[in-house]
């Protein structure tokens, strides 16, 4: 019981960093998680254009990004 | 009529105005200041005492005092964990995978986080004075021979947090040239996610030389100007230069910092690192330990010789064995290195620091020195060699990312990417045999290799030079 809920905590933690790293991806378009003001967020340029039409198809945008 | 108006009211106005002129051949106490700091040599001198001076207090004095405060903090924190696992009955597999891979390795990293914090709090101090535009002033001289602008020195200074948004600000030099090299330079500087990997290395086999810190990016602005010169040689016939060169920067006057605004920028910095360590970093050491404890058929091994992570780094630990440190263990840390320049030193914890202890406790100094000296078998020089290494090859891929997004050309940036790994890979080369031979007054391993390495480079470069000279002759 004890390993099934420590397994089930780890896995829970590891999705969350995963999906938050994921956000960054497709947000800033680089793994990269360094700045709380990043002009990757601000900025389309720098995402490929598979990347920005995904986002424009599946993400909804909050305020400017 | 209307003419008569204007004049009239033109003398009306003149005797209601009382117009001052600036007295600019007044010298006041502030100009014979910048006089003085920003000297050609004296200048340099300064920048560079200030420099130590800065590192000297955040990495040996107010930094580790704070950071063995949050090491007994983290340790606590640690070892009541490890008594929860213990109480629920928690396999010893499982509990080793929280405990090393996932918490120790983040306890690693985050142990240096009061030495950024405080260091950044000084730059910020520095830069709030108005000194940093006297150093852009004063490093535009040099720039110019190698090809840079002077304001090449604002991405390099914002290097020194991080290269990502460094490479970035290169953005705003407009000479095609300029920028390019600038982008191409400007990863050299040891950036924030760096300096634990300096601080780690300097504490273990520096303790005595804590000078080195600061000598470190002094050696960093000496590779900048040396591998300018290599590029400017290398590609002066193709990157057209028109002549713009002149730098216009406002210097600001002096003030005394802002205190409220350091601190700011300091729990910005702080907030950064934490939120990658505690994502980014805690992902990649979990799949290190992973890595480190199972083989390629998904079995649980005890020794590490045979875990999935042996069988990938070691053909790199082969390409390691000229530059002093051909254990697969430090190859893997420093493949690690390229996700997150953090991360090599979870990636040690987890390897080499966590395989001597029999109970859990968040990594010492004096463990980490055991299990780098006694495990890793590194020597001094072989310790600065592959500080050297991790410094100046590439950064991370996101950084890696940022410099294609500026040059705009896969083949600008293979260039900048392959430069940048044969600079990290001869330095640390040149540094682990030429020091093995004036420390220990012997060779070091691979000498033959490194020779031979070393002539071939010789050769690379001036065919490169050749061919490409013919090429662009050639149209």
């Amino acid at each position: 019981m004890g390993n099934l809920l420590v397994f089930s905590i780890v896995l829970i933690i590891l999705y969350k960093i995963v999906h938050y790293l994921y956000q960054q991806v497709l947000t800033r378009g680089t793994l990269c998680t360094s700045c709380t003001s990043c002009v990757l967020s601000t900025s389309s340029t720098n995402q490929p254009d598979w990347l920005r039409q995904y986002r424009e198809n599946n993400i909804v945008e909050k305020g400017a990004l | 009529m209307n003419q008569t108006n204007y004049s009239e009211q033109a003398k009306a106005l003149a005797q209601l105005v009382e117009s001052k002129k600036p007295d600019a051949d007044r010298i006041t106490r502030l100009d014979h200041l910048d006089r003085i700091l920003a000297h050609p040599i004296l200048g340099i001198v300064i920048f560079a005492a200030i420099m130590f001076v800065i590192f000297t207090i955040s990495q040996v004095f107010v930094g580790p005092t704070i950071s063995d405060l949050m090491v007994l903090g983290m340790d606590y924190v640690a070892q009541a964990i490890e008594q929860l696992l213990i109480a629920l009955n928690t396999s010893d597999f499982l509990s080793a995978l929280v405990l090393e891979g996932m918490i120790g390795g983040l306890a690693a990293v985050m142990g240096f986080l009061p030495l950024i914090m405080v260091l950044f709090f000084l730059l910020q101090l520095l830069e709030d004075s108005g000194y940093m535009a006297r150093v852009a002033l004063m490093m535009d001289r040099y720039f110019k021979k190698i090809g840079l602008a002077g304001r090449s020195i604002i991405p390099m200074y914002v290097g020194t947090a991080c290269s990502i948004p460094a490479v970035m600000a290169a953005r705003t030099i407009k000479n095609d040239r300029q920028r390019m090299l600038t982008v191409m330079l400007t990863p050299f500087v040891p950036c924030g996610a760096k300096l634990p990997v300096i601080a780690l290395f300097v504490s273990v086999f520096f303790a005595q030389h804590v000078y080195l810190t600061a000598l470190i990016y002094i050696l960093a602005i000496g590779v900048i100007f040396i591998s300018g010169l290599l590029i400017k040689y290398l590609l002066d016939a193709k990157i057209a230069d028109d002549g713009s060169q002149f730098m216009i920067i406002e210097l600001p006057q002096y003030k005394l910092p802002s205190l409220k605004l350091a601190f700011h920028v300091m729990l910005e910095q702080a907030w950064d690192f934490t939120r990658k360590a505690a994502t980014l970093i805690v992902l990649m050491n979990t799949i290190v330990w992973m890595m480190s404890h199972f083989d390629f058929g998904l079995n649980v091994v005890d020794n590490p010789a045979q875990s999935m992570l042996y069988s990938v780094s070691l053909p790199f630990a082969w390409l390691m064995i000229p530059l002093g440190f051909g254990v697969w263990g430090l190859a893997a840390a420093a493949i690690a290195g390229f996700v997150a320049k953090e991360e090599i030193i979870g990636a040690l914890a987890i390897i080499f620091v966590f395989s001597i202890h029999d109970d859990f406790s968040i990594s010492s100094i004096d463990a980490t020195r055991t299990a780098l000296t006694s495990v890793a078998g590194l020597t001094s020089v072989s310790a600065f060699s592959y500080m050297a290494f991790n410094l100046f090859t590439p950064p991370c891929f996101a950084a890696i990312g940022a410099m294609h997004a500026e040059l705009k050309s896969r083949k600008w940036t293979s260039f900048a990417v392959i430069f940048q790994l044969i600079v990290g890979y001869v330095m640390a080369m040149w540094i682990y045999q030429i020091g093995t031979l004036l420390v220990y007054r012997t060779v070091g391993e691979g000498f033959v290799v490194s020779i031979v390495l070393t002539v071939a480079l010789v050769i690379g470069v001036i065919a490169f030079k050749q061919r490409y000279t013919l090429k662009v002759s050639h149209g």
